[in-house]
This record gives C-alpha cells, structure tokens and sequence, in this order.
C-alpha cells in the first residue's frame, strides 16, 4: 500500500517550546520530594530520624486500619477500552456526606423525557421479549438543578416471567477519565459486534461487608459520539445483545 | 551505610529521572504529531501536547509497567485529552478547518514550489479533517505518531486485524480524493 505521502504533515516540536515544557514538568514534581532528595542525607544522621521512624510507623499502622486510605496507597491507574479505572483490592470507603445535596430526577414517561433530553438517543431495537418497559421509573437530569448529573438519563426493563430488571443509564458526561475504583479482575474490555469498544463491569463494592461482590450484577458501558450508554443487567449476554442493538 | 543510603536514594531518584527524561524525549514528537494529525493546527496541537503531559507527570508514579506500554498509557491520555478539550469547548470540524495557519517559509527556496508544497499539504490536512471520527484517530496514530498497527490496536481497543483494514481503506479512500481533487 502506498501510503507515503501521509507522512508529509509529520515534524519536530519546536525545540524551545520542548525546551520550555520539560522544564515545566521537571518543577512540577511535588516539592516535598525534592526538598526529600536534597535534605535526606542530613536527616539520616541526626536525632529526628527516631522521630521519623515512630511517625514512619504509626502513619503505616494507621493507614492498614482505614481501609480508603489502604484502598488509596495499594491502588493503581489502568485503561481498559480507553477509560480509566483505579483497581484496588481494598474497599474504597463510602464517601457519604451530610451536607451533601440530594439532587432528585425528574420522573416522565419515555416519549417526554426523550423530548426533554437535550440529545438524540440511539434506542435499543432488541430487547427480550419477556421484557418490558418499565414507564413508571424513566428518570431525567436537565437543567441547572441537576448539578453534576445534568443530561443524564434513567430507564429499564422489568422482566414478565421472573425477577429480573435491565437498567439503561446514559449520559453526556466523560466516563473516561472518571477513574472508577474497581476490584481486580472485574474489568475486561469487550468489542461490540467484533469492532465497537466497551467495557464490562463484573459485580460492585458491597458498603456492609467492605468487600467487592461479584454476584451483584454486571454493567456493559461504551460510548456512542459524545454520550456514554450503561447497561446494568445479569445476563451478559442479553446485555450485549442489547448493546449491539443500539449501533445499527 | 549512611552514605550508601544516600547514595542509593539518589541513584534511584536519578535513574527514575532519567526514565522519565528518555520518555518525554521520545514520545513529545509523537503525542505532538498525534495532535497535529487530528486538530491541523500548531498552537493547539502544542497546548494539547502540554496538557498531556502535565497529566502523565502528575500520574506517573501510578504507571505500572507490566499493565500498559508507556505509548499505549500517554495516547490513552492523550486521546482523553482532546475528547475532553473538544467537549469543552464543543469546538466543530467546521471551526478546526478555519484554524489551519500556513506554515512559516525558510529563506533560499523557491517562493513557487515551496508554495504548491504547502497547498498539497493544506490540501491533504482537509481531508484528514473530514474523516470520521475513528479514521481520523487511526490516521493520526499511524501516520502522525508512527505507531504500528498492534500498538494502535493496544491505544484504540479494536482488533489488530480491524485496524489494518480500516487504515488500508481509509488510505485508499484519501488517495482517491487527491487524485479527484486533483483532475478537477
């Protein structure tokens, strides 16, 4: 294949802007550290050492006691489908806050809220049959009172025959860089139909035990231009089947 | 053993310094080229560059090695950076094809040739620029950043076999349009 001529727009950076950036970067480092380099030696030969070894070890103690702080030091960052995840084996904390705002959707049938929406939506076309539309519970974030979750929506599917239910949640807001804390293992990428990236979610933080549940259901999230579609189902399966649908 | 601590200690700090100084050597024409391919526009390719890798610096002690390639870690940055930059701004093809400026002329060249080589390049630069969102990516990670195909397969999630045949027919397609511009 002759591709050749698409490499005539390459060239270098300019060097001073190069020049420029790295020094920027090298004066970032956290100045803690670098103030650590260069005292390190004298705080070695002097009494403080012992000092710093107690709060050396009562700083350990206490972080193997809080488990978000346990959960924050033995985690690390890792991109799965071009989105974002922080895995740790430790149960990241519950993160409540009293004062924190209770921002409540706005509850209409699908036709409204598709129209309230300020984005077309690629609807699932497949959806199994002893399923249906659960009306009753389409919820919608627009405007300024919805805060973070402005344009978001909610709905799903309430199984006929059992006890099953597939939730739809999709929204305008950057799924990728959102660095979701997640168990090892719980997270592969997936490609829809042989091409399209995805990524499935396996099981969820259980807030009692303090632990990753694996059985707690699984969610199928991939992107569609600028807005990120999560399926939260059982059956992985059906959840992509479902997925594949909203691409055609 | 104080002094064989301290030498220590600085003998990681350095070596760490040095890995990442060979990394930003390496990889800033790439990221930089990556940006260049996808937006057309010099200033803009270099702020996204910079926001790049401000981030990497400020994540890297999270790199793990045995997860990621450092390429395939800083282009998936990389891409989040311009997804969230081009949210932001909701900045259009439209107004990324205005923001295409010509490039600076060197003395002693021919004013003629020098300026049929800028409109081909200009001309080839609004091409890239209305591609589809996924060619547009594999366009600038293959030709702009000079990754191979399994990388960008690593990069972009698909398969190495999609991204092979995907380039080849957008490549194809880019060439056809020249050569009909061209004859126009």
């Amino acid at each position: 294949m002759d591709d050749k001529f698409l490499y005539q727009l390459q060239e270098q950076p300019d060097t001073e802007y190069a020049k420029n950036l790295h020094r920027k970067l090298v004066q970032s480092q956290p100045e803690s550290k670098r103030r650590l380099d260069k005292n390190i030696h004298n705080l070695i030969n002097s009494k403080i050492l012992v000092q710093v070894v107690a709060l050396f070890v009562i700083t350990i103690i206490a972080i193997l006691a809080i488990s978000p702080a346990r959960a924050f030091v033995s985690s690390f960052i890792t991109n799965i489908a071009g989105q974002l995840f922080e895995v740790t084996e430790d149960y990241p904390g519950d993160n409540y806050s009293d004062s924190e705002e209770i921002i409540e959707p706005q509850v209409m049938s699908l036709s409204d809220a598709l129209e309230a929406f300020p984005y077309s939506i690629q609807l699932p076309s497949n959806i199994p049959s002893e399923y249906v539309m659960d009306e009753d519970n389409v919820r919608i974030y627009v405007g300024d009172d919805a805060g973070p979750f402005t344009n978001t929506i909610e709905f799903g599917w309430r199984s006929t025959t059992q006890n099953g239910f597939i939730r739809m949640h999709i929204t305008d807001r950057d799924l990728t860089t959102i660095g979701e804390i997640v168990a090892p293992n719980s997270v592969e990428e997936i490609l829809l139909d042989g091409v399209h990236p995805a990524v499935l979610i396996r099981g969820g933080w259980d807030a009692d035990q303090k632990v990753w549940m694996d059985g707690v259901g699984i969610r199928l999230r991939w992107s569609i231009g600028n807005l990120f579609y999560e399926l939260t189902g059982t059956d992985q399966e059906q959840l992509l089947k479902i997925a594949i649908s909203t691409l055609k | 053993m104080n002094k064989h601590s301290e030498a220590l200690w600085g003998l990681h700090s350095m070596v760490e310094q040095i890995y990442w100084d060979s990394v930003y050597t390496s990889e800033l024409p790439r990221i930089y080229n990556f940006f260049l391919y996808k937006v057309g526009d010099k200033a803009f390719a270099q702020d996204l560059t910079a926001t790049t890798f401000e981030r990497a610096w400020k994540l890297r002690s999270k790199y793990r090695q045995e997860i990621a390639g450092i390429s395939t870690w800083l282009f998936g940055i990389a891409r989040n950076v311009l997804k969230e930059h081009l949210r932001k701004n909701r900045l259009s093809r439209q107004r990324l094809q205005d923001i295409t400026p010509l490039e600076e002329m060197p003395a002693k060249v021919d004013i003629e040739e020098m300026y049929q080589q800028q409109q081909k390049k200009t001309h080839l630069r609004m091409i890239l620029l209305k591609l589809t969102e996924r060619e547009q990516d594999l366009i600038a990670l293959k030709y702009g950043a000079g990754l191979t195909n399994r990388e960008i397969a690593q990069v972009t999630g698909l398969s190495e076999s999609n991204v092979g045949s995907i380039l080849h027919r957008t490549v194809n397609n880019i060439r056809t349009q020249l050569e009909n511009d061209n004859g126009r």
